[in-house]
Formats: C-alpha cells, structure tokens, sequence
C-alpha cells in the first residue's frame, strides 16, 4: 500500500468508525427497547443475498429485519429470519482443538497455530508447495478468500486453491465464459419485474431462493399475461405458479432445449438481424460454424424426436418454445444446480443461452439468461476473486502469462512468483489427498466431508495416514471438523466485517456487530497468522479487512469487473452496488454488454449491445448435443436418483439444524417416491428403504408424494446422519470439473 | 391425542374467526406429539386443521413458503396460537412499528389469521 494510499485508508477508517457508531444507533427505531440497535447486513443463506438489518441487545444478535432499500425490499424467507439463533447455538466452537490420541483437546492458538505451521512448512520443505492445498468456499468473505488466494498462490507458489462453488457454479461459469468470453449474468434481479416468460429450468426456486421465487410470484400476479415454465422432473412448489410444468427423464433436457430451438427457427421466432450482427456459431471448442450448420443441427430435434427422448410431450414443448420466442415479449430464463450439477453441465448452460441469442431475447429489461447461484459469495469472494485452481482474480487465468504477470506486479512478487500450470479441482484435490499426493490440507467455512459426492471415499481419504487436515469452522462437531488434525474456531458472520457478492453482481458490506464468541477468530484474521508463521506475512500485512479492500479494488481496476468505484464508504451506506463500478461518481451497472448502461461499452458503438468479452465482439450459439449422464438406469440400478434442497434447511445443515423451529420441519432427509414405485417396493410413508448405488449405501424413510416423477427417487441434501452424498456420483463435467450430484442410478429395497 | 385435537380445534377457530382470541400460552411441548422433524406442520395440519392450513397454503404467505413456525414458532415452549407482532417484524418491520402508539392492538385486529388476506397499509397508500 503507497503512502497516499495509507493516508486514504485511515481517513476511511476513520470515517467508518464514525459511521458505525453513528449509523448503527441512528438505525434504532423508536419502537425499539432500550439498548437495542440495528447494523446493517446481508443474509448468511443463499446466493440471492438478501439485504438486512441485525438487532443488536447486550453484545447479543436477538433479532433481524428485512433491509426495505435493498433488492428484497425487505422480505426475508424463513431461514433468514430464524439467523440470530445460529450466533449462540450449542456446538458453537469457541476454542482451538487439537487431536491427540483417539480424540480432540482444546489448545491454545498458540499451540493450534504452531503445530499447523510446522506441518504445511515440513509438506512444503519435503514434498513441494503442491503438496499443500487449501479448499475454500463460497460462504467465506470476499477479504478471507482473497487472502487465501494470495497467501497459496504467491506466497506458498501451488495453485492449489478451490472450494465448493466448484461443486455448484463451475459449468455455469463455463457457460458464460465459452458464449460471451466473460463470466457473470449480465442481467440483475429487476429484470424479473419485466419478464413477459419466465423459463425456469433445473432450478425449485421456490425453496432454494425463496425471495426471488416471491419476486416472481408478484410478476405472475401483476403483469399482463405473463406466463412461467418450469421444466423439472419433480413438481416442486415452483410449479405452483407455472402455466406449464414440463416433466422428463433426468439428463434428457439437452435435446429438450435443442428441440425449442427448433421451433424458433421452423415457427419464424429467430432474429435474424440479431443474429447476423452479434452471434457466432460453434462445435466443440471451435468457433466454426455458420448459422446453416446449426440449423442442420437442430433438425434432428425435432419436438417428436425430443419427446420420445426424455418423456415430456412434444406439444409442451411447442408451447415452451412459442411463448418464449413471442415477437414484442420479454423473456427471462434462470437455472441452478438442475443445469450446473452435471457431467454435460457446461453445454446445458450453453443450450439456455443458445434460446436468448437465436432470438435477440438478452439485454433489454426483462431478457436475460440469468444463473441462480447457491451461496451467499460463490460470485464475489470465489467466483469473481479467482480463487479457483485455474484462475486469479477478476477475470485472469493461471495459464495465460500475461495475467500471472499483472497480479505479479499487483501482488508486488517476483516474475514468475505464480506457477503457470493450473492447480488441482475439487475432486482432484480430494483424490490427491488419497493417492498421498497432497499432504496437508487447509478447509476453511465448508463441509466438504458430507457434501462431497461419493462422500465415503472422501471420507476415508481425510483420515489417511500422514495426511493433515486444518479446517476453520464456526461449529464443532460438523461432518468434516470431526475428521480434522486441527479445528480452529472461526468467528461467525455478524462476528465479523467483509463483503459478499451475490448472484446479481451486487456487492455489499457486512458490518461487524457483536464480539465473536470465546476465542473464535475471524477467518482473515487466521489466515494473516498462518502467513505470518510460514514466512510470508509481507503478502498479508492487512490490519483490517478495509485495507484488503483497497487492495481488490485495484485488482479490478481497468478488468470487466471493474469496482474501483466502490469504495468502503459508499459500500457502508449503499445498500449493495452492482458492477462495473469503476469510478466513485458511478451508481453501477444493471446490464452489462449493454450500450448506455455499461460503462465498458463505447457511448459511440454501432448498436444497442456489445459482447466485447470475445474478440470478434460476438456471442458464441454453440451446437451442443444430447448426451447422456455419466450413469444411467439399468437392470441392477433401475431408479433414477436426485437429489436438493428444502426450505427449511441449507447445504448440510450446520447452522439451519440449530434453530428450534427448524429442527421440527424437515430435520431428517427423507427419500421421495411416487405412489406406484412405493407400491411395487411394497412400502409407504414413514418405512425405511436402503437406497443403494456402485458407490454406497444409506438408510432413508419414505415419503409417497404425488410430486415425483415414477422411477425418480430424490433425497433432500442436508441431513448429516443421512446423507445422500454416500451415493450420489463423483464424475465431472469435463470443462468445468463440476460433479454430477444431481443424476445417478439406484436401487431401492426395505431395509 | 385428545390434547392434540384441543389444539387443532383452537387452531381451527381461529382460523375461521380473527375475533376469537386465543387462550393464553400453555405448555403446548407436552401436548404436541413428538414429530421427530421427520416432515413440516403441514404434514398433519392440512387435515387436522384444513380451515386453516387452505387459508394459508391459498395466502401470499402460502405461497412463498413462510411456513407455520415462522409465525407460531416451534412446538416447544416458544409455541405461540397467536403469534406476537414480533414475528412479523422480520419482513414487514416497518408496518410494526407504526402499529406502535394507535389503537390498533395487533396486526390481526384487521389481517385474518392465515390467509392475512386484507391489506389495509396498501389502501392506505402505505407499502
């Protein structure tokens, strides 16, 4: 940090202490009891990354309240509104935890710390920097995985560095990036008020990302015509509100979505000019093809061909296609895991946008091919940081020189600081750690033991001999920290100040509230330490995370995500800022690509829309045939098997499971059959069935339900004493490296 | 059992009738049985307290999910029959506090229980 830069920052701070403590009580309402204020916050949950306000009594976070002025407009689901309970929860860990002998003993971070240091040093000295690795995650703050980032990448030398979005986001980034050349929506959460069709695919917005699906709701109800399609194999309670639910076999949507491109072209819904001025065509990895070879693509899926592929009814299919390519009406698409969890994932989220670009559908208030991500900074803090084994931050790549070169320079570290090859993926990290390959491991503020697909094997290879496990984590025992060498107690969200980013390109300030609990540490905080004890505290000199921000903010400088303009204080009295924002007069920006409103786009360009993340200034359509999953259904295994979320809970539970409310609804993970499934098993709600795949085996109840789809079995995801991911598969999208959670084969017996 | 059934009949009328006040709390923990977390209120409530659970599941609030306890909290000792303005105040924080010092009692004084259906801040050009 220059001596000017200094100088700004204590101004800042200053500024921003005065701020809090000013604007914290100025936020007491006067109904409000004595002692009572309120800080302004964002939800711990999902990626939708709700804006609120957290009540504050004696040191205590005793309620929140919905932020009116942010783009939830004050609604909170039901997860959200339980959030204080999580703060004091009973396995709450408040110290550091050894393990010595068959068990944990509490240390001090001293002790914790040192032996930590003295264990990644030997792997490093010994075996190499990429002997050591660090798995992060999407829920961290954007500060705590930056300085993960750097401390790995340019300090240890391994790129080395994922995290779970890997696991939910990876082929929706790689959707983005093979069709505009950059990743992120270009569209926002205010497009949904102006969506005449609304496609929801793979995705049960209504429990996953509840306050968008309650945003939707209202543009169902007030709008003119508007009308919702939802294509899932289930008949979730998003359907409750779609004019068409489309049902099919799982992993047969590919020809679904080629098959409605097929009537936009045979039913005159394409955009010609549109397409002549801003697409390009592409197979494979290659963009070489012309719009005469994509329509020779897509006479093979015919809505016939596609019906009789995946199940659907070719005429709803029709009508999908229809009402999504209607001349003069908007529309918007949106998509999650249904898409993303897949070993064809990538080319699904190509297919969705293939619809929007044929059509000119993309751009304009209410068209836009939007990705519903699952945790509340998968976007800002890992996605946009770079902080996955191929990339560095904002929008760089390990594999490109230059780009090494400018965080080289950035990160002020020698040419060649940064390894050149990428580091390893997820399930190669997890897979390096069995094979001894990798020697210690840092997981910070995730689960991987319960939510890693093929759980057991993960399982086993954290215990193996000579492997160390550090995991940072807010609760003890989880899965994952009951594995661990070390567990260091990480202070909790309204413990601490960062930033999220959420699904919308929004970012914003979590202030501080309270006192972290006991000896907890807030992840930054630990993360300087481990720097420090391993030689590189230079790297991370931050005495606080609004130092880390300056820093970020000139990673982003003069990148497509440029937030030079969104500096701390206006991030402290925004409610949230969308980029680019790359200068402090700019308000953000709703629609990239598009000319007057993104401020990367010349004010002087030819036409309305710029893709300028590709050279030739164009969006990819991409030829992308149906393929199957990875396994599919046979004689042995014949049930299709899925898995996802309830309402109630999220990811694997650690913080939903410790509100009273919640532990009463949906606690346990249920397996859902159709009635004549249940029927040929010979069981009914409430008995046990054994579910059992190649992989593993556990021990759900029954729940009939009339929502399923016959041969289909899905299991909620967030129970730790059963837990579907000890069958769930462990292939991955090749490009993205993304598993495919969402389809396996099965077979059900009583147990 | 019989207890279960006072409960679902209080539950019942107060879902057909907002004037009907609700006993005070009582210990509901050993009333309800012990549902393990194995499904959601609705489960049993859509036929133990159909009135009510139709309001709901028809309301705004049915269809975005918020579910029983967000407003009647656990069946543990925070049960409440009828919930207090507090539980309101996570979404509509504001609405609350402008309650504060008028005549008007409680939020349920005009919203009908469950389906919440009148919305008289709207009429009023309030959000």
């Amino acid at each position: 940090m220059s001596s000017m830069n200094r100088r700004e920052f204590l101004k800042t701070t200053a500024a921003a202490s005065a701020l809090i403590a000013l604007g914290s009580r100025a936020q007491a309402a006067p109904a409000d009891p004595p002692g009572l204020f309120w800080t302004k916050s964002v939800c711990r949950y999902c990626g939708t990354g709700c804006g609120l306000y957290v009540g504050v009594k004696d040191g205590r976070v005793v309620s929140v309240k919905g932020d009116t002025d942010n783009h939830n407009a004050g609604f909170l689901c039901l997860k959200g509104f339980l959030l204080p309970q999580i703060m004091r929860a009973p396995d709450r860990l408040g110290h550091p935890l050894v393990r010595k002998g068959g068990g944990f003993v509490q240390t001090s971070w001293e002790e914790a710390m040192a032996l930590v240091a003295a264990r990644f040093r030997t792997a490093i000295d010994r075996y190499g920097p990429d002997a050591v690795g660090f798995y992060g995650s999407g829920q961290g703050l954007t500060e705590e995985t930056y300085a993960a980032n750097k401390l790995f990448k340019a300090g240890i030398r391994t790129n080395n560095v994922d995290g779970n979005p890997r696991l939910c986001m990876a082929s929706a980034v790689g959707g983005y990036v093979s069709t505009y050349g950059k990743d992120e929506p270009m569209g926002c959460y205010e497009d949904i008020d102006h969506a005449d069709v609304i496609l929801l695919i793979g995705s049960n917005t209504s429990e996953a990302h509840p306050i968008l699906f309650r945003r939707i709701v209202k543009r169902k109800q007030t709008g003119k015509d508007v009308k919702v399609v939802v294509l899932d194999p289930r008949r979730t309670p998003t359907s409750r509100v779609a004019d068409l639910h489309i049902s099919f076999t799982p992993g047969t949507d590919l020809a679904i979505l080629n098959a409605m491109a097929n009537v936009l072209f045979a039913e005159g819904f394409v955009d010609e000019a549109f397409v002549a001025k801003h697409v390009a065509f592409g197979e494979g990895a290659d963009v070489n093809k012309t719009l005469a070879d994509y329509r020779a693509f897509l006479a093979e899926y015919t809505p016939a061909k596609a019906a009789a592929v995946s199940g659907a009814r070719a005429e709803d299919i029709v009508t999908a296609a229809r009402w999504f390519g209607e001349k003069g009406r908007t529309a918007m698409s949106m998509w999650t895991m249904g898409l993303n969890q897949r070993t064809k994932g990538v080319w699904a989220n190509n297919l969705v946008h293939n619809l929007h670009l044929v059509t000119g559908k993309i751009g304009k208030p209410g068209s836009t091919p939007f990705s519903l991500t699952g945790q509340p900074n998968a976007c800002g803090g890992v996605r946009d940081g770079g902080a996955l084994s191929h990339t560095l931050p904002y929008g760089r790549v390990v594999a490109n020189e230059k780009h090494r070169a400018e965080m080289e320079k950035l990160w002020n570290v020698p040419a060649g600081t940064i390894a050149p090859k990428p580091g390893l993926a997820t399930i190669d990290m997890f897979r390096a750690l069995e094979e001894g390959k990798l020697k210690a491991l840092w997981i910070m503020c995730t689960n991987p033991a319960q939510s890693l697909p093929n759980a057991d094997r993960y399982r086993r290879a954290l215990r193996r001999e000579g492997a160390f496990v550090v995991v940072t984590e807010a609760f003890h025992p989880t899965r994952t920290s009951e594995l661990a060498d070390v567990v260091l107690p990480a202070a909790l969200w309204a413990e601490k100040e960062g930033v999220y980013g959420c699904g919308e390109r929004r970012y914003q300030l979590l202030e501080k509230s309270i006192a972290p609990l006991a000896e907890a540490r807030p992840d930054l905080e630990i993360l300087c330490d481990l720097a420090k004890r391993l030689g590189h505290g230079a790297l991370l000199p931050w005495r606080s995370p609004a130092e880390v921000w300056d820093e970020l903010r000139a990673a982003s400088r003069g990148t497509a995500y440029d937030f030079d303009g969104m500096t701390r204080e206006r991030l402290r009295q925004s409610h949230g800022m969308l980029w680019p924002v790359p200068a402090e007069g700019h308000a953000g920006t709703k629609r990239r690509y598009v000319k007057g409103d993104d401020p990367l786009v010349p004010a002087d360009s030819a036409d309305r829309i710029l893709f300028y993340g590709r050279p030739d200034r164009k969006a990819v359509v991409w030829l992308r045939p149906q393929k199957a999953p990875e396994e599919v259904v046979d004689a042995e295994y014949p049930f299709w098997f899925t898995t996802g979320r309830v309402i109630e809970h999220w990811h694997t539970g650690t913080m939903t499971r410790n509100c009273k409310e919640l532990r009463q609804a949906n606690y346990e993970s249920l397996a859902e059959l159709h009635q004549d499934d249940a029927i040929a098993l010979g069981v009914q709600s409430g008995d046990a069935v054994r579910i059992t795949s190649r992989r593993g085996s556990e021990v759900f109840k029954v729940r009939v339900v009339d929502t399923a789809r016959k041969g289909v079995v899905f299991v909620h995801m967030h129970d730790p004493n059963h837990m579907c991911n000890r069958i769930t598969i462990d292939a991955v999208d090749p490009a993205s490296r993304q598993p495919e959670f969402k389809i396996c084969a099965v077979k059900v017996g009583k147990a | 059992m019989r207890a279960l059934l006072a409960v679902s009949a209080a539950l019942l009328t107060l879902g057909a009738s907002p004037s009907v006040r609700a006993s005070p709390q009582v210990p509901r923990a050993a009333a309800h049985p012990d549902v393990q977390g194995e499904q959601d209120c609705a489960a049993c409530h859509r036929t133990r307290t159909p009135g009510s659970y139709s309001a709901w599941e028809g309301s705004a609030h049915g269809l975005a999910l918020v579910k029983c306890v967000v407003c009647h909290g656990s069946t543990g000792t925070d049960f409440r029959a009828k919930p207090k303005a507090d539980r309101c105040r996570g979404c509509h924080a504001a609405l609350v506090e402008a309650r504060k010092g008028t005549a008007t009692k409680d939020c349920f004084a005009c919203h009908a229980p469950h389906s919440l259906s009148a919305n008289p801040h709207r009429s009023k050009g309030t959000p």
